[in-house]
């Protein structure tokens, strides 16, 4: 049996100030032993990210253009699925909701169930939130278990920190979020990629938060590059969106190598969320190019992960999932990246 | 009908030609993509020369493409083999304060 489920609208929050019980790492059904979603994975890759599955549903085809699509009853959340990117609406399918996935998954090469490896950004310009996401496993990887919570039908509680207005605070608002995410045509997802696999069953922590996100602002492509601050959005940082606590901002205009290393050790070492943003490279092609040599690209967002204070170099992680920066010399930070943000 | 018989068998009409639709993908700027089912990233569009599937010398938009540890620029025009596949590049485009994309077609 299956139902239509309507184009996607927005979608009503409730603010919930709830502490229902954190979802456990992996969770098995009785109902998930009938489940048709094969996750076939054809190579998980070193960091134990599951590369190539099967999600869709057999009851899933491709999104006719009214945006209607069908989907197996129950198991479902009970406010409409955000709209996909309109480039993406003729392919697209959902992952079948009763496939085995689950929040959180500890892989192989997991220091915590939820870890930046977990992460990887899809066919969506948020590279800010996954960035953010990253930051956040890394340095509180509990708070990233805290928005997500198990309301035992295989749906989730999925709270996000949200504005009233630029001048108000954060508040948790939480929806209810089911683990159904778009697949593009080779069958994986197509935004946010899913994270570890074990004893067959799939990691989703960062497609439901980027779910809940395109949720809160009604489609994914309203959460691709500058759209997320339009429609009077108002937030200061993605990893507020995460921990509910404000950003600072620094640009690296006027800052010092010493001053570079030092905030940003300071933050890693103090458990914070730490990003950074490289500048446009479109007029400079010759600096583009020689970012391009050390994996940093123009326009992008990355999450710090070490800092050398001997060798006075930096790491960040690429949010592609790969591709990471290494090694990077504090003073090519200076002239690839134009700001720092760290959180609390 | 005695013509026909005349003249043998009818010859039988030769079977309808599977016309595949052309696989298109489109990928914008900082995002990965998949070709095939290969991740490939887009990065840093901008004018610069490159080089035309014939081997003829261009120069126009361009952008970066990152898979499998490679990095190849490429502008319209121009091929890159993907795991074994080879894609043509039908465009790369890039609006005011817009991401850019890069549209490419399996050959």
């Amino acid at each position: 049996m299956s139902k239509s489920y309507a184009s996607p609208a927005a979608s009503s929050a409730q603010v919930d100030a709830r502490a229902p019980t954190v979802a456990p790492a992996v969770e098995a059904t009785p109902s998930n032993e009938l489940l048709v979603g094969l996750m076939a994975q054809a190579g998980a890759q070193e960091t134990g990210q599951a590369s190539m599955l099967d999600l869709a549903s057999s009851q899933s085809g491709p999104a006719p253009d009214a945006g209607m699509f069908d989907i197996p009853e129950g198991k479902d959340q009970p406010t409409p699925l955000p709209s996909v990117r309109d480039k993406h609406q003729a392919t697209v399918q959902w992952a079948d909701p009763a496939a085995k996935m689950t929040p959180f998954v500890k892989g192989a090469a997991d220091k915590a169930a939820v870890d930046p490896n977990d992460v990887a950004q899809g066919s969506l310009g948020n590279c800010y939130f996954i960035a953010s996401m990253v930051a956040v496993a890394r340095a509180n990887p509990d708070a990233i278990k805290q928005l997500i919570k198990s309301r035992g039908d295989g749906t989730y509680d999925v709270t996000l920190y949200v504005r009233d207005s630029a001048y108000g605070a954060p508040k948790a608002v939480t929806q209810v979020v089911d683990p159904r995410m778009p697949l593009g045509p080779s069958g994986t997802p197509l935004y946010a990629k899913v994270g570890d696999q074990k004893n067959g069953t799939t990691e989703i922590w960062s497609s439901l938060l980027e779910k809940r996100l395109a949720m809160q602002k009604g489609s994914y492509d309203k959460i691709s590059g500058g759209n997320i601050a339009k429609d009077g959005f108002a937030f200061a940082g993605a990893t507020e969106l995460l921990t509910g606590k404000r950003e600072s901002y620094r640009a690296t205009a006027g800052m010092k190598e010493d001053d570079v290393l030092l905030e940003i050790a300071a933050a890693l070492e103090g458990k914070k969320p730490v990003t950074a943003d490289t500048k446009d490279m479109a007029a400079t092609p010759d600096l583009a190019k020689e970012a391009e040599a050390h994996n940093v690209y123009g326009n992008h967002a990355y999450a710090p992960s070490k800092v050398d204070m001997d060798g006075r170099t930096l790491d960040l992680t690429n949010p592609w999932g790969s591709d990471h920066v290494t090694g990077l010399s504090v003073k090519d930070f200076l002239r690839f990246y134009r700001g720092i943000r760290i959180g609390a | 009908m005695a013509w026909a018989a005349a003249q043998g068998p009818t010859p039988p009409s030769a079977p309808p030609i599977a016309q595949e639709a052309p696989v298109i993908e489109s990928i914008e700027e900082t995002t990965v993509g998949d070709l095939a089912g290969v991740r490939v990233a887009m990065a840093n569009v901008f004018v610069d020369r490159y080089v035309r599937a014939d081997g003829a010398p261009a120069e126009g938009l361009t952008c970066l493409l990152v898979f499998d540890g490679q990095k190849v620029r490429v502008g319209a025009g121009s091929a890159v083999s993907v795991a074994g596949r080879s894609w043509e590049v039908v465009s790369v485009t890039k609006a005011a304060d817009a991401l850019g994309e890069v549209v490419l077609r399996a050959r």
